[in-house]
């Protein structure tokens, strides 16, 4: 057990995750950036799909309601793309980390 | 006049606001009803400069510190800005009967945090990489894949009971969930138990490969509702 390191501006975001109305996090579309920006976008929303399916098919085989070659192609797929989304963004010079985007009010599109 | 929003706290709480807050501006009070939120003018309209945000966060996060100290806030997010203050007494009017139960019930106090996750990783990378897709020299296994996520998110379940029960008799309620790095684990403290709260928890024992951060005390935004 360690004391967080957190620098201070993470903590001053971490402190007020719960109320807000509209801060002004946007993503950057500006001329030089914008394929970045929208590469960005995108990839943050197929990792949280990723992540939600990932979710989806440990419960279902916990469950016992897969046959064993269907976890297999399952499994292998989300494997698969999640590979090929870290190869995406790094493409875009994009960190697994840029793919939470700030949602305001509500927090990070992924928790962190 | 566009206003950025720091925290809200009971109008009967006494408290000893910093006279400046982000960019230098005046910490005034909104108050409605028995609610008071800090506030501050801005004449920011659009996103401040990456060169600006960290002073600002750092600015904002001393308003808020300063205030916590001395009594039950409910923080806003930085940077959160209102066009009017008719907007945030509207605001604060849709979340009196919330807020008032939430700083009532949470007064004395406050919430410290526990991130569990494995050492080095902020993702399934790893585990594709052991699985063999990534490099492509062994046939990828997608049932081994699943079944090392799932191993590992037990171990990290494992991890957060054990942390809870060291520390049950200064926790007054618990909370945890699932993040993208590994567990999130919020326990609510009395102001005064933290020093021992702490102290129980640096005795706890976690696996080699797990990462434990604790940090805190922050304001409870974690139990603002009751479950």
């Amino acid at each position: 057990m360690q004391d967080s390191d957190k620098t201070l501006i993470e903590i001053a975001q971490a402190s007020a995750p719960q109320s807000g109305i509209a801060p002004m996090q946007r993503i950057d579309c500006s001329p030089e950036n914008i394929e970045q920006g929208l590469a960005r976008l995108v990839l943050s929303l197929v990792e949280l799909l990723r992540q939600v399916l990932e979710r989806q098919a440990i419960r279902r085989m916990e469950g016992g309601s897969l046959a064993e070659n269907q976890v297999e192609k399952m499994g292998e797929a989300l494997m698969v793309l999640e590979a090929k989304i870290h190869e995406l963004a790094a493409s875009f010079g994009l960190t697994p980390a840029d793919l939470n985007i700030d949602l305001g009010p509500l927090g990070h599109l992924l928790d962190k | 006049m566009t206003l950025l929003a720091y925290c809200v706290t009971k109008t009967s709480a006494v408290v000893d606001a910093p006279l400046t807050g982000v960019g230098g501006s005046p910490i005034q009070n909104v108050e409605h009803g028995d609610l008071r939120c800090f506030v501050s003018p801005s004449t920011e309209d659009s996103p401040l400069p990456a060169s600006q945000v960290r002073d600002a966060a750092l600015a904002f996060h001393r308003v808020i510190d300063r205030i916590f100290d001395q009594t039950a806030i409910i923080p806003f997010r930085f940077p959160t800005l209102l066009p009017r203050e008719t907007e945030l007494i509207a605001y604060l009017a849709e979340h009196l009967v919330e807020y008032r139960a939430a700083l009532t019930r949470l007064r004395d106090m406050v919430q410290m945090e526990i991130g569990l996750q494995f050492k080095g990783s902020t993702s399934n990378r790893g585990i594709a990489e052991s699985s063999g897709v990534l490099g492509a020299e062994a046939k990828p296994s997608g049932t081994a894949y699943l079944q090392k996520i799932r191993a590992r998110h037990e171990k990290l379940e494992v991890a957060a009971k054990e942390l809870r029960q060291a520390c049950l008799s200064f926790t007054k309620e618990w909370r945890q969930r699932d993040s993208s790095e590994g567990i999130r684990c919020f326990a609510l403290v009395e102001r005064g138990s933290v020093g021992r709260f702490q102290t129980e928890l640096r005795t706890v024992g976690i696996e080699p490969d797990l990462d434990a951060r604790l940090s805190g005390p922050w304001p409870a935004s974690q139990f603002l509702k009751e479950e």
